[in-house]
């Protein structure tokens, strides 16, 4: 499990995640596919523009697939069956090379110094589609979810000029 | 919806910023250009209508479909 997407999760599976007395304010949504969650209120996400197809869905969890696994759940907090399988793409497109505008980068508010280090402050994850075939698994290289790690602030960019479509295949065929 | 007809050459403002051409027509094809600003995105709709339904068919992803994929890609990636 990358380092980065372990520092945005909830700190324990969801089944185990107990009521604790903290000073951070907690919150708790129910879903449909891991009964009710409970995080930090500075663990969640939020889109600051809609994402196509889903303007009712702003916030966000990520929620680890299992241990050492590069699979994370994106769990809408505010739409119980709404969440999307993601991955950083490098683990599988090692020269995957999307361009991030400026403006989206403004949209994120991210700072000259985030953007100076963008591997430290702005996670990129690929949307996975899971058909009935697992080994037709495709990743959505055309519309990456980039997420700035320092306020948590989302965005689902499109990338319309740099060539990819919404469906790499993710298993080559042997 | 509000519908203009102009001749090749000839343009349309959307509000202050943005110009849109009629650059070239020929046979069912009409090539347009666009002046926007950049924080304006500009794509062809079909993009964005590819965009929303890849998301629809991706948010509806079981527990059971990762967890049978699970083993695949493990293996696929050591």
């Amino acid at each position: 499990m990358d380092a980065r997407i372990v520092a945005l999760m909830p700190e324990e599976a969801p089944e185990k995640i107990m009521v604790k007395v903290e000073t951070m304010a907690r919150v708790e949504f129910t879903t449909t596919r891991f009964g009710v969650v409970e995080v930090d209120e500075d663990k969640i996400i939020r889109f600051v523009d809609n994402i196509p197809g889903f303007p009712d869905a702003k916030e966000f969890v990520l929620i680890p697939h299992k241990e050492n696994s590069p699979l994370a759940w994106l769990q809408s907090t505010e739409l119980a069956d709404v969440a999307f399988v993601v991955i950083e793409p490098w683990v599988y497109f090692k020269d995957y090379n999307p361009t991030i505008s400026e403006w989206d980068l403004e949209k994120l508010e991210a700072t000259e110094e985030d953007e100076a280090d963008e591997e430290a402050s702005l996670l990129v994850l690929s949307i996975l589609t899971i058909p009935g075939d697992p080994g037709k698994i495709t990743a959505n290289l055309a519309a990456p979810v980039i997420i700035n790690l320092r306020n948590n602030l989302a965005i689902q960019v499109i990338l319309a000029y740099d060539g990819y479509t919404t469906k790499h295949p993710l298993i080559s065929e042997a | 919806m509000l519908v203009l007809t102009r001749k090749i050459n000839e343009s349309i403002n959307i509000g202050n910023d943005i110009e849109v051409f009629i650059v070239e027509v020929k046979d069912d094809h009409v090539k347009i250009g666009i002046k926007a600003p950049k924080n304006i995105p500009v794509y062809r709709q079909e993009i964005y209508k590819s965009i929303l339904e890849e998301n629809d068919r991706a948010a509806s992803t079981s527990k059971d479909a990762l967890q049978n994929l699970s083993d695949l890609l493990a293996k696929d990636i050591s």
